[in-house]
């Protein structure tokens, strides 16, 4: 290819971290200057997105989306990017699984509404306003995008093409992604389609603490702010839920290094039925005491129930691509007569 | 005409269904007619027969030619129960498939009786339902994969430990014409069954042997025995599990006196200036560096300890028949073993752990060692002067539970009554002139006809017994005062001697106090039971294998036999009976040189495997094994409980013939035949316990709801809480598993961990908002067949007010909203 690549990197629930994170390889952002032009980019260039609707369908070669769609505004883009797009890249954990922001599906429209505009002590609003897709004012209608009851991942509004996981991903993994760029700018070849850019393995895998394993049980849980960690040790030999073994490596144990342990933002690996469950299922066989006596069942079930927040723990970036996606209300719908 | 057992043969399935009608205790109930037909539409299948009872001698032998004439290669049963049926269960199975061509392990059974005929009315539910678990059955075969080549067993066995038990096994494996090698730490064989001057014997008093003749002659079963190498003042100093087998670092002791050359003529003891305290008389007497512990020590030689030796060579000027060489080396030899025997006896209970016993005091001594005074003379040890008063304190460091005050184990090692009867009848005996008195507490544990008659005897021979617990021991002028605590509920006095005063207490004087300790785990042997990969009890005891009541002397580790006292408290004779039941155990591999792979072992995927250990640590029979390339679980060491499956975080485990796979498939087939509406209800039933429960509903005439299915499956804890989840998603509207009643497991615990993870996970699906009475654990025995029933029937009830699962109907919405 001669011509330089069109990219678009579009901004749409999320924190704002990744777009930091793409600035964040600093001078390396050059080089792909060099291979491509930037078309659209809200947080860092002054492109408005009647600029992007002004473009053909596949007349941009790669768009990367981070954040999670939890609007009707968010879906658009996905649709718009998604058409116009020959390379979609889920940048973030938040486009991949949902993220952070996913963990709103424990509530709904409704409920976060009742929260942020009644609830909170800061909220001054007598009148119990709340916002309208559509609102009539003396100067014409005015609209909002639809809040959605329910927080999505790309891949769950729109056909993805890779996934860059990560809260933000790490400088490591986005020149990665770069350099599939770059190989689709001289060459114009790909990775098969779903490739994830990261490791193929759990993240024990590259962690250095993994030697220090001994396998013994869990006895009792520490919370991360209950003990000071042995920086050389396995978290799991402190009694800390790390979530490593269920999350796929690449990070280059960004975490770990700071003595934190993995939370999961690099998501599942490819065999995990459900990216929650396996965690509960493996910390729900080694957490709490063994042995063969049935007085200490008791004990056994105190320590795992020492988790007090399972989806937290375990789903903390993929609950929208869970089994179960979001609160369902079981048992309050009554089988139909 | 015959098929080769090839892997492309194996490979396209050539599936034989045989339906049995039970002679119409199946197709009363069930339509077996529609089942053949619909049998005959499903893939693989080349054969289909209704027989009236497969389970006949007849039909057997026609069924064998049919397998064979129509080359199949996996067998499809619909019919009775592969777990509970009294005629043709599982067992059965495999006899018939045994020299056909058909693997052992490609067989499937769908129980249309017992959880299907037996357990529902309705003629068409109930066919529906046989339909639905002939199809389960059938999910599964296609998937079934042959077992791997039965495991290579090294001929040879490791006897670890030279006392009674370990001799015994030593020389019955040696009898059976197997080859074994007995490391024994101590300098003789026998161990401290030689200490004891008088055994008695436990069905058959008053019959009683004196261990200078036992000992040597029980050693000497093993000693020239020629299929048996003993190795004394030698250990284990490492083992591993190697390729379904045993790799043990042997380290065996310097040679310093040659054993061939060595005439017993003490010469070298009677000029050898260094003395250490005697290990075989517990420290009360000494022994020269160059000694022979006893007399009748077998081999038949003088040693040295090293720790005392200082080379002075006066022993090597003095021996005649040059057998000394005091520059001997240890060595160490690596050799591999087919089994091993851990019967490395026990400690004795450390009584200075109690201050209350003042066991520094010279003439407060433990039960061992007064063995050693009934030997040598029972003289006390401060000063030599025969005991006025010898006071014997039971249960010293035993039964330490909540009531009691002092320190020590909570266990009643179950010697100790028997053993001080035995020594205070034989000082009632011999010595006329001493009083002697024992403090008991509570109650004295003579159990069986012998030790009862004998508890009987010595209280016919005047001897005091006082129920108390020792409240402190006390060094007096001439003697030692023990003030003994009245025991709550318990006698305020003895016939004659002792009355509590009324502060509940009771002082005696004494000068000799004899402290039965209890018998504690070996500590030396710790790094061993560690390294076998062996399960503990609560006391540090290796654990016997499930169910323990049929398996005695077999660990969790297959071909690891835990024999006599190593395994928890016994006498002599105990050890020897428990020495005899290893060997018998452990002899079909070693006489065979092989063992068969089980149809169920895990295989661990080195692609996924992150080397976190969780199945290592889940892992309760020691197959798990980590390297550099990952974890291994070793097919002779799995006994496919499926724990590590349901813990690892990645799936690189898989139990292979269980597959998640093989249950998604089934799961997928098993509720065609319930009626719209009704709730698709899913048992997990544990492979022993819950499934024969499940099983027994039908036996007992007991009615369930015609909308459940049951799949047999291996440990409760094989369920995987991630695949709970997608059996959600998949439309399942309630799930139960079923795990064995507390201290059944078949596994250590595995109902435990699945009764833990399954409150963990209801507390999730709370949080999301599914309704927790959709997933149940719960322990179900054999009989309880009643509450099973009671459990589906509730489940069946609860499950109609909640309505379909939600998960499903989520899911199904998702995928059509959002299918862009």
């Amino acid at each position: 290819m001669a011509d330089k690549i069109k990219i678009v990197m579009n901004w749409a629930s999320a924190c704002g971290g990744c777009d930091v994170s793409l600035l964040d390889i600093e001078e390396k952002i050059f080089s792909v200057l060099d291979i491509a032009d930037i078309l659209y980019w809200p947080v860092a260039m002054d492109f408005k997105r009647q600029d992007v609707l002004a473009l053909g369908p596949g007349s941009i070669d790669i768009g990367l989306f981070n954040g999670a769609v939890r609007s009707s505004e968010q879906l658009e883009d996905a649709l718009m990017l998604r058409e116009r797009c020959k390379v979609l890249i889920a940048y973030g954990a938040c486009a991949c699984f949902g993220g952070i922001p996913g963990l709103a599906n424990l509530s709904d429209r409704a409920g976060i509404f009742e929260v942020a505009y009644a609830e909170t002590p800061s909220t001054v609003n007598p009148q119990g306003t709340r916002p309208q897709t559509v609102c009539h004012v003396p100067e014409g209608e005015v609209t909002l995008p639809e809040f959605f009851d329910t927080v999505y991942a790309l891949n769950q509004v729109v056909r993805v093409d890779y996934y860059l996981p990560g809260c933000p991903p790490t400088e490591e993994r986005i020149l990665d992604a770069v350099n599939i760029i770059a190989a689709y700018a001289h060459s114009g070849e790909l990775p098969p389609p779903g490739t994830v850019i990261a490791s193929q393995k759990a993240l024990c895998d590259e962690c250095p603490r993994i030697n220090t394993r001994t396998g013994t049980r869990i006895a009792k849980i520490n919370r991360p702010h209950e003990i000071i960690a042995d920086p050389g040790l396995c978290f799991l030999e402190q009694g800390v839920l790390c979530m490593g073994p269920f999350t796929r490596g690449g990070c280059g144990g960004t975490c770990i290094n700071a003595n934190m342990p993995c939370r999961g933002c690099f998501g599942p690996t490819e065999k995990m039925l459900d990216p929650g469950a396996e965690a509960l299922s493996a910390f729900g066989s080694i957490v709490g005491p063994g042995g063969e006596d049935a007085l200490a069942i008791p004990a056994m079930k105190a320590a795992v129930n020492s988790i007090k927040d399972p989806v937290g723990t375990f789903y903390r970036f993929t609950l929208p691509t869970a089994i179960i996606n979001r609160t369902l209300k079981d048992g309050l719908n009554k089988v139909k007569k | 005409m015959t098929v080769e057992n090839t892997s492309s043969a194996v490979n396209k399935p050539r599936i034989g269904v045989w339906i049995c009608d039970c002679q119409g205790r199946v197709s009363t109930n069930v339509d077996t007619v529609s089942l053949v037909e619909r049998a005959r539409e499903m893939d693989g299948v080349v054969t289909v027969r209704r027989v009236d009872a497969l389970c006949n001698t007849e039909e057997l032998v026609r069924l064998r030619a049919e397998l064979k004439e129509n080359n199949i290669n996996r067998f499809l049963f619909a019919g009775c129960s592969a777990r509970s049926s009294l005629r043709f269960p599982e067992q059965q199975i495999s006899a018939v498939l045994e020299n056909t061509q058909i693997d052992k392990a490609m067989f499937e059974v769908a129980n249309i009786r017992e959880q299907c005929a037996w357990v529902h009315d309705d003629r068409n539910a109930a066919t529906a339902k046989a339909l639905d678990v002939l199809r389960m059955a059938h999910v599964r075969l296609k998937l079934d994969t042959p077992r791997a080549p039965a495991t290579k067993i090294v001929p040879r066995a490791l006897v670890i430990g030279g006392g009674p038990a370990g001799l015994q096994t030593a020389q019955d494996l040696a009898a059976l014409g197997q080859q074994v090698t007995l490391v024994e730490r101590g300098t003789y064989l026998g161990g401290r069954m030689c200490q004891i001057p008088f055994l008695f014997q436990t069905e058959n008093w008053p019959g009683r042997c004196v261990s200078t003749c036992v000992g040597p002659v029980q050693a000497a079963g093993s000693m020239f025995h020629p299929n048996v190498e003993c190795l004394t003042a030698s250990e284990v100093a490492d083992i591993e599990r190697v390729d379904g087998n045993f790799r043990a670092r042997l380290r065996l002791g310097a040679r310093f006196v040659d054993p061939e050359k060595c005439i017993s003529c003490g010469k070298c003891a009677e000029v050898c200036p260094e003395e250490i305290a005697s290990e075989f008389d517990e420290g009360l007497f000494r022994r020269k560096a160059i000694d022979k512990d006893f007399p009748r020590a077998v081999p038949d030689a003088y040693n040295i300890l090293e720790r005392a030796c200082t080379r002075c060579g006066k022993c090597v000027e003095v021996c005649p028949a040059g057998a000394i060489n005091l520059a001997a080396q240890a060595e160490e030899r690596e050799e591999d073993f087919g089994a091993v025997f851990l019967s490395t006896g026990f400690d004795t209970y450390d009584l200075s752990r109690n201050r209350e016993f003042n066991y520094g005091l010279p003439d407060v001594i433990s039960g061992m060692e007064f063995e050693r005074l009934l030997d040598r003379g029972v003289l006390r040890p401060s000063n030599g002067q025969t005991p006025r008063h010898i006071v014997f304190v039971l249960c010293a460091g035993s039964r330490a539970t909540r009531e009691k005050r002092g320190e020590g184990v909570p266990y009643c090692s179950k010697t100790c009554c028997g053993i001080t009867m035995k020594q205070v009848e034989r000082l009632g005996l011999t010595m006329n002139e001493t009083d002697i008195t024992v403090i008991y507490y509570y109650d004295i544990r003579a159990y069986e006809r012998t030790f009862e008659a004998m508890y009987d005897h010595v209280k016919r021979m005047g001897i005091e017994f006082l129920q108390g617990e020792i409240e402190g021991i006390n060094a007096s002028d001439d003697g030692v005062k023990i003030c003994v605590a009245q025991l709550e509920g318990g006698f305020s006095a003895t016939g004659a001697a002792y009355t509590f005063d009324a502060d509940g207490f009771v002082t005696l004087d004494a000068d000799l106090v004899v402290l039965a300790s209890a018998q504690t785990p070996r500590s030396e042997a710790q790094p061993l039971v560690r390294k076998l990969g062996l399960q503990t009890d609560q006391f540090g005891f290796p654990m016997e294998n499930q169910p323990r009541i049929f398996r005695p002397t077999e660990s969790f580790v297959d071909r690891v036999y835990v024999v006599g006292a190593a395994g928890g408290p016994k006498v002599v004779q105990q050890s020897v009976e428990q020495g005899s039941a290893a060997a018998m155990k452990a002899a079909p591999y070693l006489i065979k040189g092989e063992k068969e792979v089980l149809k169920f072992v895990t295989r661990i995927d080195p692609a996924a495997c992150v080397r976190c250990r969780i199945c290592e640590t889940v892992c309760p029979h020691g197959a798990i094994k980590i390297t550099e390339k990952g974890a291994l679980s070793d097919p002779a060491f799995c006994q496919g409980c499926g724990f590590c499956i349901a813990a690892c975080p990645t799936h690189a485990a898989e139990l292979i013939n269980f597959t998640e796979q093989q249950i998604l498939d089934q799961i997928d087939v098993a509720f065609q035949g319930v009626a719209p509406g009704a709730p698709k209800i899913l048992a997990l039933l544990c492979y022993w316990c819950s499934y024969c429960g499940a099983d027994l509903a039908g036996a007992s005439g007991l009615k369930l709801p015609v909308n459940y299915r049951s799949i047999r499956i291996r440990c409760s804890s094989s369920v995987n809480s991630a695949l709970v989840m997608e059996m959600f998603r998949r439309g399942v509207d309630g799930i139960l598993v079923g795990g064995c009643p507390p201290g059944s497991c078949h596994h250590v615990n595995g109902n435990y961990l699945t009764d833990k993870r399954t409150s963990l996970m209801q507390k999730l699906m709370a949080q999301l908002g599914l309704s927790e009475k959709r997933l149940k654990f719960d322990y179900i025995g054999v009989p309880q067949s009643q509450k099973f029933a009671d459990i589906i029937t509730a489940m069946d009830r609860d499950l109609r007010e909640l309505g379909p699962n939600p998960v499903a109907v989520n899911t199904r919405e998702r995928s059509e909203t959002h299918g862009r």
